[in-house]
Formats: C-alpha cells, structure tokens, sequence
C-alpha cells in the first residue's frame, strides 16, 4: 500500500461495506430460532480485508463494524456477543492463514466455528448458565455452514476483486 | 504462497489435503458434541424460570398451567412441555423457540432477560442416562 490517503479510503470503504452488510444481515428475520445463528454476512467484508490488506486492516474494520452496527441497530448485549464472536473468529484465521496450509474458503470456516464458540462463551457469562452449552452442537454446524459459504463467496470475491487496492 | 484455487476433483484432493484434515476435524467435532448432548438429555421433571441469572420460580412439567413471569411474559406447560406463549418483546423469539421438555432445553428471552431451563428430577444433567 503505497499513498496513506488511499489505505484510508480503502479501509473507509471496506468498513463501509462491512457496515452495510451487517445492516441487510440484521433485516433478514431468523430461519431457524435458535439464538446466535445467522450467515455472518459482514465477515465477507472481514476475510476480504484479512487477505487483501493485512492483519491490523482485518481487525481494525472489523472492531468498527461491530462498534458501529451495535450503536445503529443493536444493543449493549448484542455488542459483547458480536466483539467477542469477531474477535475471536479473527484471531483463529489470522492463526491459520499464518500457516499458510489452508485455503480461504477452510479459514473463513474455522472462523464461523469460533464466532460461534465466542457466542455460547459470552452467553454463559451473561446469563450465568451452563445449559447453553447445549446449543454447542447446533452452533458448531451453523458454524461450519455459514463458514463455508462466506468462506467460498470471499474466495471468489478475492480473485475477481482487489488487486487495484494495493497497487 | 496462496494456494491457487482449482475446483477440479482430481487436484482437489492433493491440494487441499490440509483443508481436508481441518473440514473433517471440525465435522467429527460436532458430531461428537451432538452424541455427547443427546447421551446428556432426559425428559425433565420442572421448569426452572431465571431473570437476571436469578431463580424467579420453578414449575413442575406433569401439572399444565399457564404461568406469568413478570409483566411481560406468559409461559405455559401443556403434555409435559414448556412454551412462551406471550411475550411483550418485538422480536418475539422465545414464542417461536420450540416446546422445551428434555433436560437442557432453554427457551431464552434475551431482552426481558428471561431464562426457562429444563431441568430433572435429581435437579440437574445426568450422564449415565
């Protein structure tokens, strides 16, 4: 990334994009009522960056998106289940995009598991109960599903998009 | 190096070996966890209402009734299964939540802070069901 006004349109625009995917995210009544699964759709915006920018781009877009959405159309809890799914879910596919052995689309699965994992995590601290844990299971296969798909739509994202970005 | 994507099942196979180990890892540990919860899971004996983490009331599940919870809540025991027949929320997913009658199952209103939990007879999970 050569000009710093062009990482900060990119980033802006990136966040932007992040933002708006998790407002039609947020429209999108539940398919199934089980509390915590969703597609994850701003995590498109979140792999895109991790793969085409950097680590620190990755997590600073993705803390905005979160802090941003939550003041526009969440609430406290909301938040602290969405930081603790985001940040999570990035620390593992910046873990296993450092190995370098796995494609995009496995990392971006990885990373719906451990949203999901920070989701019963945060749950169990805000209700002070275990008995979520039974959602384990539901949460760890909507966690590969939704992974998978956000996953194969970034890839094919990353090879039609980008490269201008950081020329 | 990025791996450069191929969709061909024969390379598939060879590139993605890592992919492949990773995908099926994730896939066995959810079944064991599916396994593992349904092995945990008995029909239950009451219902036990929590607001804020704290015990409001327990209800046994052989008795139907029709119980308010707060101001905002309606939960209501029929055949041996518990629902939210009436909340005041607007996302209303608790009411959808399906019937709970097996030890574990919750029915969660997160914006009146409302947790119905099934629980057995001996009080909590037991694994040697």
């Amino acid at each position: 990334m050569k000009s710093n006004t062009k990482r900060l349109t990119v980033l802006a625009l990136c966040t932007a994009a992040a933002l708006i995917l998790s407002f039609i995210e947020s429209q999108i009544p539940p398919l199934i009522p089980i509390p915590g699964i969703k597609l994850g759709l701003a995590n498109l915006a979140t792999v895109f960056v991790l793969y085409r920018l950097g680590a620190k781009e990755a997590f600073t877009v993705s803390a905005l998106r979160v802090i941003l959405s939550s003041l526009l159309f969440g609430s406290l809890s909301s938040f602290f289940y969405a930081i603790a799914g985001a940040m999570l879910s990035l620390s593992v596919m910046l873990i296993l995009k450092h190995l370098r052995i796995f494609s995009k689309a496995v990392v971006s699965v990885a990373g719906g598991v451990a949203h999901n994992i920070a989701q019963i995590g945060v749950s169990m601290l805000i209700l002070q109960t275990d008995v979520v844990i039974y959602y384990l299971p539901a949460l760890l296969l909507s966690g590969i599903i939704t992974g998978a798909v956000i996953g194969v739509a970034s890839a094919f994202l990353l090879n039609k998009l980008g490269e201008e970005l950081i020329k | 190096m990025e791996e450069k994507k191929s969709f061909s099942p024969s390379s598939f196979l060879n590139k993605h070996r890592a992919d492949l180990v990773l995908i099926l890892s994730l896939i066995l540990i959810c079944a064991i966890t599916f396994l593992a919860v349904s092995l945990m899971r008995e029909e239950g004996e009451a219902v036990r209402v929590e607001i804020d983490g704290e015990l409001y009331a327990t209800y046994p599940l052989d008795t139907d009734g029709e119980y308010r919870i707060g101001e905002k809540n309606v939960l209501t025991v029929k055949d041996g299964r518990a629902y939210m027949s009436y909340a005041d929320c607007p996302d209303k997913t608790c009411v959808r939540t399906r019937a709970a009658s097996k030890t574990g199952d919750t029915i969660i209103c997160l914006p009146n802070r409302i947790s119905v939990t099934v629980i057995g007879g001996e009080g909590d999970v037991d694994l040697e069901s």
